[in-house]
């Protein structure tokens, strides 16, 4: 094995630093499911194309099959399981639980991370701009009508009660 | 509702074995309730095969016949094999039990022996210390091949002289559907519509590729966790092919990243089960959208032609009609699913009389096996069609031809079971025409448009 | 390994000097990533080094310098059409930038790196063609500024030499009563690459086309002008009849393929819908 391309990886993850050498030149996607064993994360096509490795890097919503690992040096990714936990959801998790917006669940982490960047730049969205702002996420089991909705109702919920989509602040 | 679920309960009706329901267990009935998968899904914390990982762990990966159809002249892996990190390189001959699999019926090689019959089939299989190990080992593979003629289509497959895909000849299966005296039918019609329609395959395109996870236990047993539809007839395959008794083979089935009937064959499961038992160390296999498009089926495309009749008063009197459906290179369940064509070709309507036929042909494409709708969206392509052109041709509404003509309890499908209730297309075309009828909404053909 | 070391320039120098010292080895310059991890994961390209210039601050942002505007290379689709310069003086860019990939791909993807990829579909390119922009490069002693439509020299052919990089792009801020638009026929609204497209830039003056620009992609080996569809509309007034020559006339410039997305018939079909679409709008935006 080729042990000449380690690197530091220092960034901070879902809140938390880390720093750990790990082998370099592989995509951020690899080195979150195999290194950190963050496996919410999906693989759906490696190719850029279906949106379910979107993870949030410094606050924005990118593809980690398309990232290179080393770019996330020094930066702050969130994934999936950096969102909310099974007791305190966020509201876009537990709208799409309420509206039935989720089936087999393989899209759902790309979808939820795609929902919070829009919400953070847009707390009320049209449908239209929804659609959008999910338009890189391939959902193959809903037919997205109930997905688009739960991102609707979380949007009310968020603004009702004054709070941001930002993950800290909605999961409070 | 409530009043007759209040009435099913008291009378307790409904006794279940070996005890008896509770009131209680009805609750969730009516209600909106919390599926129990969802908030592991919603948080990331459901476990799919591709997700599985253990320490020691090896991947796996396929190398697939870049050739439609093709003799296999040999297979050279000592370059892979040299590839550090790789432990085993595994082909046809590595097989402990029978090279053979498959849904249906027993037609499909585990790992091609001796000829390839579609790009796409598995060759050789890889398990390495890392992704990158495997794939430089897959690509390192030289496989000599000599090609054979090879058929892309049905029609070209049954024409005599074609490539032979199977030793045993091109024509999987024939379904002769057969009904009233089909001559008399036609000589009773006014106006007969003839057609021929052709669909294309299509991929399921789950959004979780196929993937599979496989390990020997402290008890000697071979697990398999996998994202599939059907792990008992998994393990039974595993179990022949590996020439294991079925108690020595454990499958589970992981959360399922959609699966839409292709997931209903047997995917990587028997490849990442070679893999753990020859290495004797935890394997992970998990296919690209690349490979997965390539190597898992399809949907099938099928050739129809088709005539249809019916007479002066609306009135459906005859079908008859021929399906080509291609199969592709296996089986899977290209059987049953070009025979439930033959049955449903005519759609939900009453013919009195009718006769199909259909085949299910061997060619040298891509597998085609079960898809949600199972051939019977292929048939509404033809029947939908034949019956437009009939109420344009008879110069009737369209809906009003359908209301004539749909099955209803007292009336007999195409293979003669007599319907009693199973059949509500007439409701929904009542309740069709009552919406249209409300929004002021009419049939238009639509314009032409002209490039 | 997609590749072997990564290195992260912070300044413009840095990057040119990085590019130097691995001169001779398999490197490659990375943006957004978007075209070049893809290639390399499938084993299209390979590279040893990778020089990331996504935070090089001189090839980032969007400028006015005098009267011409400046995009760095390594600003990205988001930044593009969140920029006011840009919907002011070339809203063509941001309709351009919005149809790119997804809201993931405009986050990450870079402006250079549609160039750099040079791909006869990319859908940033036809604007650039359309407004006579200059793309200027960098070597370590060096600055050359080319016409856009002479740096793309053949199908995935660029005037760029080893050691040199994509440093922004430069045009002339189009005067009043220019109308620019962008209009793009592809499989999908979102996340799918150009059947064809079409971006227009003409001026009209009392009510005349007195200049117009018609770039047409995906029809040929590299992005095109149309000097047919431009010749149609220069002198005329617009009309709805207008419209419908202009793209008519535009099909005689494309030269079009079969491939997956459509067939060149279809292309040829569709390079008329597209241009009067564009053309409309670019013409209601001059009046404007
Ligand atoms: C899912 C998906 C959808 C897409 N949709 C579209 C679409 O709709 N329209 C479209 O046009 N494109 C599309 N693309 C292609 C791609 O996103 C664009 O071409 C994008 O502009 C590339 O920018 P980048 O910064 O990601 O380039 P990179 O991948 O970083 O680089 C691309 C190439 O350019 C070189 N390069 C980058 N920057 C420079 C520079 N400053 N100087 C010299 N060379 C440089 C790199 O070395 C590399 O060879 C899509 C891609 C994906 C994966
Ligand atoms: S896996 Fe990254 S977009 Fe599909
Ligand atoms: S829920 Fe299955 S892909 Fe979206």
């Amino acid at each position: 094995m080729d042990e000449n391309n380690l690197v530091k990886m220092t960034l901070t993850v879902n809140g938390e630093e880390v720093s750990m050498m790990a082998k370099g030149g592989r995509r951020l996607l690899d080195f979150l499911r195999d290194d950190l064993h963050l496996t919410g994360s999906k693989e759906g096509c490696g190719e850029g194309e279906c949106g379910s490795c979107t993870v949030l890097l410094d606050g924005h919503s990118v593809l980690s099959c398309l990232t290179p690992m080393e770019r996330a040096i020094g930066r702050s990714v969130v994934t999936i399981e950096g969102v909310g936990s099974p007791t305190n959801l966020h509201p876009v998790q537990a709208a799409l639980l309420d509206e039935g917006g989720v089936q087999c669940g393989m899209c759902t982490p790309g979808m939820v991370i795609s929902a919070i960047d829009l919400l953070q730049r847009n707390p009320d969205p049209t449908v239209e701009e929804i659609i959008e702002g999910i338009s890189g996420n391939l959902c193959r089991c809903t037919g997205y009508k109930k997905i688009i909705f739960g991102i609707q109702h979380a949007a009310e919920e968020l603004r009702s009660s004054g709070r941001t989509g930002m993950v800290k602040e909605a999961t409070r | 509702m409530t009043g007759d679920k209040q009435a099913l309960q008291k009378e307790k009706l409904i006794v279940g074995t070996p005890q008896t329901l509770r009131e209680t267990d009805f609750d969730p009935v009516g209600k909106s309730v919390v599926r129990k998968d969802v908030i592991p899904k919603v948080t990331g914390k459901a476990i799919y095969a591709g997700d599985l990982h253990m320490p020691g762990m090896l991947i796996g990966k396929v190398l697939l016949s870049a050739q439609p159809h093709a003799l296999i002249k040999g297979i050279d892996i000592s370059a892979a094999a040299a590839v550090p990190g790789v432990k085993a390189v595994l082909t046809a001959q590595d097989i402990p039990g029978e090279n053979v699999f498959g849904i249906a019926i027993p037609d499909q090689q585990v790992l091609a022996d001796r000829k390839v019959r579609f790009i796409g089939e598995p060759v050789a299989v890889v398990a390495a210390e890392d992704a990158f190990a495997a794939e430089q080992a897959v690509s390192k593979i030289r496989v000599e091949y000599e090609p054979l003629p090879a058929v892309f289509n049905p029609i070209d497959g049954l024409k005599p002289g074609a490539p032979l895909v199977h030793e045993k000849g091109n024509i999987l299966y024939h379904t002769k559907v057969r009904k009233g005296n089909i001559e008399k039918g036609f000589d009773e019609a006014s106006v007969i519509v003839e057609n021929i329609y052709r669909t294309a395959g299509q991929d399921h395109a789950p959004i979780e590729p196929e993937a599979g996870f496989s390990w020997i236990d402290a008890e000697g047993v071979l697990n398999v966790f996998t994202s599939t539809q059907y792990a008992f007839r998994d393990r039974r395959q595993i179990a022949v092919v590996l020439n294991l008794p079925m108690n020595r083979v454990r499958v589970a089935n992981m959360t399922m990243g959609g699966g839409f009937g292709r997931k209903d064959d047997v995917t990587t499961e028997i490849l990442v089960a070679l893999l753990a038992w020859k290495t004797g160390r935890p394997v992970r296999l998990v296919y690209t959208r690349h490979e997965a498009m390539l190597t898992q089926t399809h949907r099938h495309p099928t050739y129809v032609r088709v005539r249809t009749g019916a007479n002066k008063e609306g009135r459906l009197t005859a079908m008859e009609g021929v399906i080509y459906g291609d199969t592709g290179a296996y089986s899977s369940l290209g059987i049953f699913v070009i025979k439930k064509m033959a049955l449903h070709l005519g759609g939900p309507y009453y013919y009195p009389n009718y006769k199909s036929d259909s085949f299910s042909v061997y060619t040298n494409n891509p597998i085609y096996g079960p898809f949600r709708g199972f051939g019977v969206l292929q048939a509404a392509v033809s029947h939908e069609g034949q019956i437009d052109e009939l109420a344009e041709k008879l110069g009737m509404d369209p809906l009003e031809f359908r209301l004539k003509n749909c099955l209803r309890p007292g009336l007999s499908f195409s293979t003669g079971q007599v319907m009693t209730e199973a059949c509500g297309i007439g409701a929904t075309l009542e309740r069709l025409q009552q919406y249209m009828v409300e929004n002021g909404l009419s049939f238009e053909r639509p314009q032409e448009v002209s490039a | 390994m997609l590749y072997q070391k990564y290195e992260v320039a912070q300044t413009l120098a840095e990057a040119l000097s990085l590019l130097e010292s691995h001169n001779g080895g398999n490197v490659r310059l990375v943006a957004g990533g978007t075209d070049l991890i893809l290639q390399l994961h499938e084993r299209i390209l390979s590279a040893e080094v990778l020089v990331d210039i996504s935070r090089v601050s001189e090839m980032r942002g969007i400028r006015q310098d005098g009267d011409e505007l400046v995009i760095g290379a390594a600003t990205t689709y988001a930044e593009i059409y969140h920029s006011s310069l840009i919907q002011n003086h070339a809203p063509l860019l941001a309709e351009a930038s919005k149809k790119i990939g997804a809201v993931q791909i405009q986050n990450m993807a870079t402006l250079g790196g549609n160039i750099g990829n040079a791909s006869p579909a990319a859908d940033a390119i036809p604007c650039l063609y359309a407004l006579d922009a200059d793309v200027v490069v960098a070597s370590p002693n060096a600055e050359r500024r080319i016409p856009v439509a002479e740096f793309h020299q053949g199908y995935r052919k660029i005037d760029l030499k080893p050691g040199e990089l994509i440093k922004e792009i430069r045009f002339a801020i189009p005067p009043e009563g220019t109308g620019t638009a962008f209009y793009k026929y592809a499989l999908r609204k979102s996340q799918a690459i150009s059947v064809v497209d079409a971006a227009v830039c003409l001026k009209i003056e009392d009510g005349v086309i007195r200049h117009a620009a018609v770039a047409l992609g995906a029809v040929a080996p590299t992005i095109i002008r149309s000097p047919e569809a431009e010749a149609v509309l220069i002198g005329e007034p617009p009309s709805e009849d207008l419209f419908a020559r202009a793209g008519e006339a535009a099909r005689k410039d494309a030269r079009p393929i079969d491939d997956i997305r459509g067939s060149a018939s279809f292309r040829r079909y569709l390079v008329a819908v597209c241009v009067s679409h564009a053309v409309r709008s670019a013409c209601e935006r001059a009046v404007r």
